[in-house]
């Protein structure tokens, strides 16, 4: 009987593995995916309402796929200035939906300049953006096609490989 | 005199509150309702001016007349103050930049100086900014108690130019002729091309100027008077500083169309706007005109003229 468990609960475990493997390449495909669209409408924002930057990130705040990144922004804006705001958020961001290196220092690049110069500027700045976020999730996108099957799968495998080992 | 409101105390929404931090640490206790000017360049002490003479701040968290142990501005100080009084959005405040101000939430308005960037003869901006002077607004209600009748006459608001020289208060007693006629009933429209009257803010004015009042800001004048005018159908149109020619064209228009104008103009008294040319002409247009100076306090009513 305490075999048996002990196999169920190992098994439970490895397949939890291969699925939350599959459950990060999915958050980063989601949040790239959201962020990209909200880089539209920050740039519509900026351009033809010339809104104030926490007043967009307000209106931008409602996405569950961004894990509160424009929440964070507009709350810290006002204390800690729109660098220091936008790095935290995006540092905060980058862990909860698994992003890699590049896809953080893209978004981290455009805080640096986001809301520093002229409309033309900031547009420049958040296209420039927008292209490395969109092919990060052509990347992510393709990535969780062609793994998140393989590790569940694999999870689900090694689950039961577990427990014939023990019988 | 005109006595301040308090509001330019406030840390949250007041002037305090854009304020580099490591200049907001020594404000705390300094009382600033008599202040008039905040001046920061780059460089040199932080200095808060009054009436009586401008005071510098020490780190020992007091006023002193003379610039010792003064807090100095830094680059990096400037830059925070420019990063909280554009609230992290230059591009929004573009225009205004180039204007030479930016208006902040409490209606006070900073004033900028750097280097000119300027296209086809027109500044574009202002980059390298290396002072700032925050100018304080005061919303002094009752300042236009004493000539609201004379301006109203049978119910009808007569055509009122005020002369006054800068910092005499002609703002401050627009924007109380302005609330005053809004809670009488009349419709009033203010075209307040420099964001004074109304220093609009998130699209609510900081001031109260009635349940009446509708404000075009941001906009030449000229034109924000003729928009107002069609627009929001008048029975008065307020304007701030008005001298150019396509102005006078604009107040020729609104009045002939039925519509009183409230305006201000620069000048010491009557005699010297009627030396100008352009401003005689505009000086007869108006019923009543209103001559203020500083001799008692800003705001001290020195002439009223009524033109038969």
């Amino acid at each position: 009987m305490f075999k048996m468990t002990g196999a169920l609960l190992i098994a439970s475990a490895v397949v939890w593995f291969g699925f939350a493997a599959a459950d990060r390449l999915r958050r980063r495909r989601d949040f790239l995916t959201a962020f990209g669209t909200s880089l539209t409408v920050l740039e519509t924002e900026i351009e033809f309402g010339r809104y104030e930057l926490k007043r967009i990130f307000e209106k931008l705040d409602g996405s569950g796929r961004l894990f509160g990144f424009y929440g964070i922004c507009a709350s810290e804006i006002e204390d800690k200035g729109i660098k220091k705001a936008w790095s935290g958020a995006a540092k905060k961001a980058a862990d909860a939906a698994c992003l890699n290196t590049q896809d953080k220092e893209a978004i981290l690049a455009l805080g640096h300049e986001l809301g520093m110069s002229d409309v033309s500027g900031q547009k420049k700045t958040i296209e420039r953006c927008a292209a490395l976020i969109a092919q990060g999730a052509q990347n992510a996108e393709s990535e969780y096609a062609r793994l998140a099957k393989v590790y569940r799968s694999c999870g689900i495998l090694a689950g039961a490989f577990v427990v014939l080992m023990f019988i | 005199m005109y006595i301040a409101t308090n509001e330019t105390q406030s840390g949250r929404t007041g002037a305090v509150n854009v304020l580099p931090s490591a200049v907001r640490r020594y404000m705390n206790g300094i009382n600033l309702e008599e202040a008039t000017e905040l001046r920061l360049i780059t460089g040199k002490p932080f200095i808060i001016r009054y009436p009586d003479g401008d005071y510098y701040l020490t780190k020992r968290s007091v006023l002193s007349a003379a610039p010792v142990n003064t807090v100095n501005i830094t680059p990096g100080m400037m830059n925070e103050l420019l990063e909280r009084i554009t609230k992290s959005s230059l591009y929004s405040v573009k225009d205004e930049i180039s204007s030479g101000y930016i208006t902040i939430e409490g209606g006070h308005r900073a004033g900028v100086a750097g280097t000119a960037v300027t296209e086809n003869g027109e500044v574009e901006f202002i980059r390298n900014i290396s002072a700032v002077n925050i100018r304080l607004a005061n919303e002094v209600i009752g300042a236009a108690e004493g000539i609201m009748s004379r301006i109203i006459s049978d119910g009808t608001v007569k055509n009122t130019l005020i002369i006054s020289p800068p910092g005499a208060g002609k703002t401050t007693m627009l924007r109380d002729m302005t609330r005053s006629l809004s809670y009488m009933g009349y419709a009033v429209a203010v075209a307040d091309e420099r964001c004074e009257i109304a220093a609009m803010c998130g699209g609510k004015s900081s001031f109260d100027l009635g349940n009446l009042t509708a404000v075009t800001d941001n906009c030449p004048k000229d034109r924000a008077m003729i928009m107002l005018l069609r627009s929001m159908s008048p029975d008065v149109i307020v304007t701030d500083e008005i001298g150019t020619s396509s102005d006078i064209d604009a107040v020729e228009k609104i009045m002939n169309s039925g519509v009183a104008v409230i305006a201000s103009v620069h000048g010491r008294d009557t005699a010297q706007i009627m030396r100008r040319k352009d401003m005689s002409e505009l000086a007869g247009m108006f019923d009543v005109e209103i001559v203020l100076s500083k001799r008692c306090g800003a705001g001290t009513v020195e002439e009223i003229r009524e033109n038969v």
